[in-house]
């Protein structure tokens, strides 16, 4: 366990937790096509294969970002280029919660249009679904909420890319989806109680958020040695403060 | 003109939410015309897309059903004029800018967030109205709508027929300031949690700085840092706790607030004095998580004692809203009932509820005065008779001088009394408080008896194990085990049938002691059917054409056996019968000798049967035709099928069951007899005062559980350890309940009782988990057996667990679909 880990994988999990009621809204809808059709079927078994599903998108997204992280960061490393890949998820980040928070607040800029066969893959996918069995219904659905082109959860996976490692990267995501799923299993326990008040500023806090994300992101990143990114011990980071470990040494060979 | 451009105008800074997931949408990305679905994103877009291609009108369609199936679709068809009476508008309806008006209303049968998304989605169905949002916790829908484009009765229609019956949302002062006051508790709890994830933060990053260096001057920053937010923490939301010691120091008592507080100034003060004198350990992390968890604790447990206050509003609406009053000059106006006075009179039509205690002056009728006796049997009523606010007049029109209005009345008083009860009852003290005082305490003695024995062998070690000590330690899975158990026995129960209004339920169910059941709508179905009949059933049809309009519940049972022949020359003559033509023959229904006046007579073997039916205490019909036909039904209340399995049940878990009613002695004993309790313990003739005396005498000897429906048990039901409405009870006893019964049949109940032992064990279970947990990490902590990093990583695993432990727990499980 990487011990620079904890307050990155902490924040994620409070950042996700502030933002889970947009995924109430969001997916509350999901969540009932998922669990609440079906009578039959146990409400525990229906919600674990969402949430199961949910997770197996997620981590698989967080770990093929932090893959693409971890080669970008790589090839920049051949080219005399440090961390490329945490200033540019952080830089990303920064403008999208920017814009994102200039539009919560008024600012008239046209949204990014999402592209039709997005649109259409999504609709036939929950076609699809409606014939499966309720179990595996749940299941489907959960893999495919990983799949919308939510922005809150792509700018987690921009952080995750950032991490510059693919099992950090995965783990990001799943501190992501640990984070927001109270919220999704205790849809109509009062959520939307809280979600009334905050609600409002929802849009607005979460922009706020996605920029302290990328901001925490550039600093820890920067600021971090580069032999801690690899999966080691603490005692081994004391003990080797200075040399590179063999596989850092690796990749940066070609 | 003018539409239009209100159309293309960009829509005001009104907010507007998102088609999908009830978001703001962002200014730029409002569709251009307001029919036009808008979504704050692309994401919610698809969504929504997916969700309509799924065929999920469908699932709305069926979910609608589910919910109506839950609640027998409550819908009550009425037409809600009063709701534009201008003496309601006055008191209910606030005028805000540009024409729009709002108003609070109280919707019966909202529970879940589904109700929230239909509630809330009523402005696409209503034009005009503009919008509609529902507060889960009160069951209070806030309307703001356009007042030239739609009146508020017909929004209450469409309310009604979504089958959340509106009501008018009285003491909404009250309401105000309850809702200030958790606006308050909830900025509290949202600052505690900032607070707590904050200081987490910077801990785990001083943790971590611990073991890789960090350099001096971050570390002090970091640390100074987490002072500060963490007395903010204190000193702010955490202000509570204080407040309450300091009052209960005042009065000299004890107050679980007291060590509370007493933890969180020691430490808040050790973290800062360690601080200053440089001696590392801070509390900061641990007292924010600590404020954070007991504020959303009790907010939580807050809201359950609450809900059973909020009902009594509604036994409030019992009584009609409007009233017609009978003017000196004879002219009737329709007024607010509670404008009424006593000496005015007052006209009830047929159908109609009494608005007031009162001595009818002219008319005859037969009332149904089940809501504040619980007697199923209609009573004649003439001039001179006294009527009871709240009673049903079933037959004819009615006069009566107000004697007593409002608060005044019988039915008023019983619900004083109610309220007063439920006051009176202990607030549930919730496990959170009970356990985190005495363990910050105990928590900060094992950190100094921790620090006292490492310190002489190695400063540094002593630092090191206190700091895990202190994380792994963890008083959230303690806080969270009774809670936990119980909210998620909370909603199997609602699965199963039964809303639990306040936690502690299950802990009250969970030892047996005496139940009373009542036996009206509890133990029969508390309506009149027909028992048994003898004679010729060719004459059965008729009696029902003659019968097909008349209120009279004893006419219901007859529409099985309608055969659409038509009634001619019907004739209600209250308190003696009913007489009409069917195919040109004449048929009387009633008592004995006005049925015998059309031309027939009864058998011995008839005459018999009807004395026979009499003692058991069902109500012998007689039916005779002109062309010498005759027929006698008993009619009476038919005992569900199901009590005497739930009675068994009951006495198998060690209750004493007693059954209670304001019936007929003879027909309690019947019942009583049927069903397996002995007769000593089947009380009949009970006078709600009675029925109170009985419960309130029972719950100094142990537990006492009602079980009942109707007004007259309401008081009851709040007087006992724990209250249980059946449904098809009347509101009112809904409200007194601590948990209600939303599907018809006993089982659910059976569930309930059985289910509550199990919930105790989860919970012992549970917190015995989370004290074996706490019990070793500490004495592995003590022992310097865990580092810091480890008891990080523990402790979220330990709270993972408990909460996996108390979720999956089998409390209350499902009734057998089989029931008969």
């Amino acid at each position: 366990m990487q011990t620079d880990l904890l307050p990155m994988i902490g924040a994620v999990l409070v950042a996700a937790i502030v933002g889970s009621l947009h995924c109430a809204g969001m997916c509350g809808a999901f969540v009932a096509l998922a669990v609440g059709l079906d009578r039959q079927v146990s409400r525990t078994r229906l919600l674990a294969a969402y949430n199961g599903g949910r997770l197996a998108t997620y981590a698989t997204i967080g770990l093929a970002a932090g893959t693409i992280g971890q080669l970008f960061d790589a090839g920049g490393t051949a080219v005399g280029l440090q961390r490329g890949a945490a200033w540019l998820a952080a830089a990303t980040m920064i403008v999208m919660g920017a814009v994102a928070l200039a539009r919560a607040t008024g600012w008239r800029a046209p949204a990014i249009p999402v592209p039709a066969f997005c649109q259409r893959a999504f609709a036939a996918v929950a076609r699809w679904s409606a014939t499966l069995t309720p179990t595996r219904r749940a299941l489907a659905i959960g893999l495919a909420t990983g799949l919308l082109p939510c922005g809150w959860l792509y700018a987690f996976a921009l952080l995750a890319a950032g991490t510059g490692h693919a099992l950090t990267g995965a783990l990001v995501m799943a501190a992501f989806w640990l984070g927001t799923t109270p919220v999704l299993v205790g849809i109509g326990a009062g959520v939307r109680m809280i979600a009334g008040p905050i609600g409002r500023h929802a849009p607005a806090a979460m922009a706020t958020v996605i920029i302290i994300m990328g901001v925490l992101l550039a600093a820890d990143r920067a600021a971090l040695d580069p032999a801690r990114f690899v999966g080691m011990t603490a005692s081994a980071a004391l003990a080797s403060n200075d040399e590179p470990l063999p596989c850092c040494a690796e990749s940066s060979k070609p | 003109m003018s539409a239009i451009a209100t159309q293309l105008a960009p829509p005001a800074p009104a907010r507007v939410a998102c088609s999908h997931c009830g978001l703001p949408v962002p200014p730029a990305d409002v569709a251009a015309v307001a029919s036009e679905p808008s979504y704050c994103c692309g994401a919610c877009r698809i969504a929504a897309d997916a969700i309509r291609s799924a065929g999920f009108e469908s699932y709305y369609a069926l979910r609608d059903r589910y919910q109506q199936e839950l609640e027998r679709s409550r819908s009550t068809g009425k037409q809600f004029a009063e709701f534009d009476d201008t003496v309601f508008v006055e008191r209910h309806v606030v005028a805000v800018e540009d024409g729009q008006h709002t108003c609070e209303l109280y919707l019966e049968g909202t529970h879940c967030a589904a109700c929230v998304w239909l509630v809330e989605r009523l402005p696409r169905v209503v034009p005009g109205l503009v919008e509609s949002r529902l507060d889960l916790g009160r069951s209070i829908v806030r309307l703001r709508w356009e007042a030239a484009a739609v009146p508020l009765s017909a929004i209450a229609r469409a309310l009604d027929r979504f089958g959340y019956a509106p009501h008018p949302a009285t003491a909404a002062d009250a309401r105000r300031s309850r809702r200030k006051a958790d606006r308050a508790a909830l900025v509290r709890i949202g600052v505690a949690g900032a607070c707590a994830g904050n200081v987490m933060l910077l801990s785990a990053a001083l943790y971590s700085g611990m073991f890789e260096g960090m350099d001096e001057t971050t570390r002090v920053a970091f640390e100074i840092l987490s002072a500060i937010i963490g007395t903010l923490s204190v000193v702010w939301p955490g202000r509570v706790f204080f407040k309450g010691a300091i009052a209960a120091m005042r009065v000299r008592s004890w107050h679980l607030d007291m060590p509370i507080a007493l933890a969180l100034a020691a430490g808040t003060v050790t973290g800062i004095a360690n601080i200053i004198f440089g001696l590392g350990e801070l509390y900061f992390d641990s007292v924010t998580m600590l404020v954070f968890f007991l504020l959303a604790g009790r907010w939580l447990q807050d809201r359950g004692v609450r809900s059973a206050a909020d009902a009594v509003e509604l036994l409030r609406s019992l009584t009609p809203v409007t009233a017609h009053a009978v003017r000196d000059d004879g002219t009737i106006e329709d007024v607010a009932s509670f404008s009424l006075e006593p000496g005015q009179t007052v006209e009830i039509h047929p159908g109609e509820t009494a608005p007031v205690d009162g001595i009818v002056v002219e008319g005859r009728s037969t009332l149904d005065n089940a809501i504040l006796t619980g007697e199923p049997r209609p009573i004649e009523t003439s001039v001179g008779d006294p009527v009871a606010a709240g009673a049903v007049n079933l037959a004819g029109t009615l006069r009566v001088r107000a004697e007593a209005v409002g608060a005044d009345t019988r039915l008023g008083t019983v619900l004083q009394q109610v309220e007063r009860l439920g006051a009176e009852r202990v607030p549930f003290l919730g496990r959170a408080d009970r356990v985190a005082g005495p363990f910050v305490i105990i928590m900060l003695l094992l950190a100094a008896v921790c620090v006292a024995i490492w310190a002489p062998i190695d400063p540094h070690e002593a630092i090191k194990h206190t700091t895990a000590l202190l994380i792994v330690v963890c008083p959230c899975a303690l806080a969270l085990a009774t809670p936990l158990v119980t909210a998620a026995a909370v909603h199997k129960a609602a699965r199963t049938g039964v809303l639990v209004k306040s936690a502690d339920t299950f802990e009250k169910l969970a030892i047996p002691g005496t139940v009373f059941l009542d036996k009206t709508g509890t133990l029969t179905h508390g309506e009149f059917t027909i028992i048994d009949h003898i004679g010729d059933p060719s004459i059965l049809p008729m009696a029902a054409a003659i019968e097909r309009d008349s209120p009279h519940p004893l006419a219901r049972p007859l529409e099985r056996y309608d055969e659409r022949h038509s009634a001619a020359d019907v004739l209600h003559e209250a308190g003696l019968g009913v007489i009409g033509t069917v195919q040109g023959v004449a048929v009387a229904i009633g008592r004995r000798a006005w049925a015998e006046a059309v031309g027939a007579s009864f058998s011995n073997e008839q005459i018999a049967f009807a004395d026979h039916a009499a003692r058991l205490g069902h109500t012998p019909v007689f039916i005779a035709s002109a062309d010498g036909r005759s027929s006698v039904l008993a009619m009476g209340d038919r005992v569900r099928d199901e009590s005497a399995c739930f009675v068994e049940t009951l006495q198998g878990l060690g209750w004493d069951v007693t059954i209670l009613s304001g019936d007929r002695q003879e027909t309690v004993a019947a019942v009583a007899e049927q069903l397996g309790v002995r007769p000593g313990r089947a009380l009949g003739g009970c006078t709600p005062e009675q029925k109170l005396a009985a419960v309130k005498s029972a719950t100094k000897r142990g537990v006492a559980v009602m079980v009942g429906d109707g007004v007259n048990d309401a008081a009851a039901l709040a007087a006992a350890t724990a209250g249980l409405a059946v449904h098809g009870g009347t509101e009112a006893s809904l409200a007194a309940a601590d948990a209600t019964l939303i599907k018809p049949g006993l089982a659910p109940l059976s569930a309930l009782f059985t289910g509550s032992r199990r919930v105790r064990s989860a919970v012992v279970r549970c917190l015995g988990a989370s004290l074996c947990y706490n019990v070793l990490a500490a004495s592995a902590a003590l022992l310097g057996l865990i580092s810091p990093l480890v008891a990080a990583v523990l402790m979220p695993i330990s709270s993972l667990t408990v909460v996996l432990l108390a979720l999956s727990a089998k409390t209350i499980t499902r009734p057998q679909d089989a029931t008969p």
